[in-house]
């Protein structure tokens, strides 16, 4: 039943979105299109053409900085949880002012700190390159959140599983390792994956540190310009086209796991 | 031979072990028969360090663990003790992300060491001395409950274990089930395998050869359980 339902939700989801594209997005835009066209001379094909090579080169940067702080946020995440869950109490203890730290401030003051603030601290002064700064503050920030996912999955698994595990004989650590995380990762993929999308997203933050991503590449744009509203659009659609198809799969995982929710033995 | 002597344990204020004692030799099947809650399942949770016990001593072939034993020592010592005991639950606690396969093999590896292509040999072996050769590569959740406790005693099987310990192994399996699971207890009993068996279902006791430790009504006292010790009756 389950299969039968499935396809025909995703179907209308997708008529409605359409729908929606059409009267708010494509049609105001074709008709402002014929409109400037008529009023600047270029038209915002063409206006739209000879950026595109930038935008490109926006995008893949955005898609850059998203994938590299996405590996050091669910590295470092998953490093903090086990400290968090099975450290000693003190280490534990910085853990969570860690977490709480860094999701209690702004990403916009952290990256500040790091790119500006680092190179000014007496005897320290690190400096980085803009691209390495936006990476680890981003990095860092969503680390803070990916512990926290992690936590969850862990706390998640029975205890019963550790206690078999420990009574064949591994050590706690091996039993951690081999029983407890494998099946904490598989909880933890659909909202580590809703969670990448809001990083892609939040990346546009790092157009603050004069990174040309696609933030920064949509501002200089159409400050040369003065045509805010076709770039505006192009920069929302590409995007749109790259954080729908995500989380249309965290979805699409999300339903995978929880039906093969298999912790299984028990519920016999 | 697995020796406790002596042992309390309380949670809270209620006092559920009250200076126990029992003894299980090697080769021999015994069957601790008692209602639920009456304490059997801490027993056999404090044999193998589950539970930190309030008072007494725990021996397994010659490791012997006491109350007043510092923490990390105990710790130490019940490793040592997991490796002579296999534990088989209620509710199988299989592996759900690995095979019956994967979750045969994964002690075998990772405690004794021994490399993949002998342990899945071995594995295999087992597997097919119990009728479970077809069952091998898929994942637990798709088996039937007797076939996952099937699975869950060559699990403790693979690793050689000393000793069975059994915590209500057939309590949640439909009669015709636990009794496939009560005649592979039995055919293991014959071969000398020595097994400690916690269970509320009186029906088992008749199906092994073993000795029977009955306990009363509440919780196991002292003086109950070595009268009953003693008069420990030979079922067959």
């Amino acid at each position: 039943m389950r299969k039968g339902h499935g396809p025909a939700r995703l179907d209308r989801s997708i008529l409605l979105l359409c729908g929606l594209a059409l009267t708010f997005v494509v049609i105001p835009f074709l008709g402002f299109c014929a409109e400037a066209a008529q009023a600047a001379g270029v038209s915002s094909l063409t206006l739209i053409k000879r950026f595109l090579p930038l935008f490109a080169k926006g995008t893949w940067l955005t898609v850059l900085i998203s994938v590299l702080s996405m590996v050091l946020a669910t590295g470092l995440g998953l490093v903090l949880a086990l400290l968090r869950l099975y450290g000693p109490r003190w280490i534990s203890a910085c853990v969570v002012g860690y977490v709480e730290f860094m999701r209690g401030t702004p990403l916009l003051i952290q990256l500040f700190f790091i790119y500006y603030g680092l190179p000014q601290i007496p005897y320290l002064g690190i400096e980085l390159d803009a691209l390495t700064a936006a990476v680890l503050g981003v990095g860092l920030n969503y680390a803070a959140y990916e512990a926290e996912i992690y936590r969850s999955g862990i706390m998640a698994i029975p205890r019963q599983q550790l206690e078999a595990a420990l009574a064949l004989g591994l050590s706690r650590r091996q039993a951690i390792r081999f029983v407890v995380i494998p099946q904490a990762l598989r909880l933890v993929i659909p909202p580590v994956t809703n969670d990448f999308v809001a990083l892609f997203k939040d990346t546009s933050i790092v157009s603050i540190l004069a990174i040309a991503e696609l933030t920064m590449t949509f501002r200089s744009a159409s400050m040369a310009t003065g045509r805010y509203v076709e770039f505006a659009i192009l920069t929302a659609l590409i995007y749109f086209g790259l954080a729908y198809p995500l989380s249309r799969l965290a979805r699409h995982l999300e339903k995978k796991v929880h039906p093969h929710h298999d912790f299984g033995a028990q519920h016999h | 031979m697995i020796s406790v002597r002596n042992i309390t344990k309380s949670f809270g204020p209620h006092r559920v072990l009250d200076n126990v004692s029992l003894e299980v030799a090697r080769g021999e099947t015994v069957v601790l028969l008692g209602p639920s809650g009456s304490g059997k399942s801490t027993l056999l949770r404090c044999i193998v360090g589950f539970e930190q016990i309030d008072g007494g001593e725990i021996e397994v072939d010659g490791i012997v663990v006491s109350a007043d034993l510092p923490a990390c020592l105990q710790a130490e010592r019940f490793h040592e003790i997991r490796l002579r005991c296999g534990l088989l639950f209620q509710q199988f606690h299989l592996f759900p992300h690995l095979t019956v396969l994967q979750n045969l093999t994964l002690a075998p590896i990772h405690v004794r060491k021994l490399p993949r292509e002998q342990a899945e040999e071995q594995a295999l072996a087992l597997l097919e001395k119990l009728g479970l050769a077809s069952k091998a590569y898929m994942r637990p959740g798709k088996l039937s409950g007797g076939e996952q406790q099937r699975v869950a005693i060559a699990r403790a099987l693979a690793m050689e274990p000393a000793y069975l310990l059994y915590d209500e192994p057939t309590s949640s399996l439909d009669l015709e089930r636990a009794r496939e699971i009560w005649k592979l207890m039995g055919d293991l009993a014959q071969q000398g395998q020595a097994q400690l068996v916690v269970t509320h279902q009186y029906e088992l006791a008749n199906q092994l050869p073993c000795r029977v430790v009955r306990i009363p009504e509440g919780r196991i006292r002292e003086a109950e359980l070595s009268l009953f010790l003693l008069n420990g009756s030979q079922g067959n």
